[in-house]
């Protein structure tokens, strides 16, 4: 007996960014990562 | 599998790597990479899931365009663990897909978006 509805809001996970990273962009994080600036597998 | 994987120009499907994070296969990392969770049950993990599959499937047909199938790997390998593939009914949709959410975040990390080849998904097997 559960109940669906289309939207549940807010989401849970998009658009949530790692803490201490809300400055800046997804492509940035990647780009640190690439080079080694930061862990490349943090679950947060 | 010898992980060279074809990456299309043009495709429906979309993948999008590591992007569901199983609550008990991180409660079992040995490489202190995640802490630990005590006892994730069942029911709990099934709660989870539902969670993450409408929040994307929804998040996806809404901003993207319509979706034909979506399926979430269970696999253990880690290439392959918590990748999400979303097939669009259309290869524009699933281009602009790629395109925008390769700058989102999704539960505190980057999404990684790309094109996969895969159309078939009782077909696809990695090897």
């Amino acid at each position: 007996p559960s109940k669906r509805s289309r939207r549940r809001k807010p989401s849970l996970y998009w658009d949530v960014p790692p803490p201490g990273f809300e400055h800046i962009t997804p492509l940035q994080y990647k780009a640190m990562q690439a080079a080694g600036q930061i862990p490349a597998n943090i679950v947060a | 599998c010898s992980r060279i994987h074809n990456k299309p120009t043009f495709s429906q499907t979309v993948l999008l790597q590591n992007l569901y994070v199983n609550p008990q296969n991180s409660a079992k990392s040995a490489d202190g990479s995640h802490l630990v969770v005590a006892n994730v049950s069942d029911e709990e993990m099934q709660e989870h899931y539902d969670n993450f599959f409408e929040d994307v499937f929804v998040e996806c047909e809404d901003k993207y365009g319509e979706i034909e199938e979506m399926n979430v790997c269970d696999n253990l390998g880690d290439h392959l663990v918590g990748n999400v593939y979303i097939k669009f009914r259309r290869e524009e949709d699933a281009e602009k897909a790629v395109n925008d959410l390769n700058n989102r975040w999704f539960g505190g990390r980057p999404v990684y978006a790309e094109l996969s080849p895969v159309t078939d998904f009782r077909e696809a097997c990695c090897r």
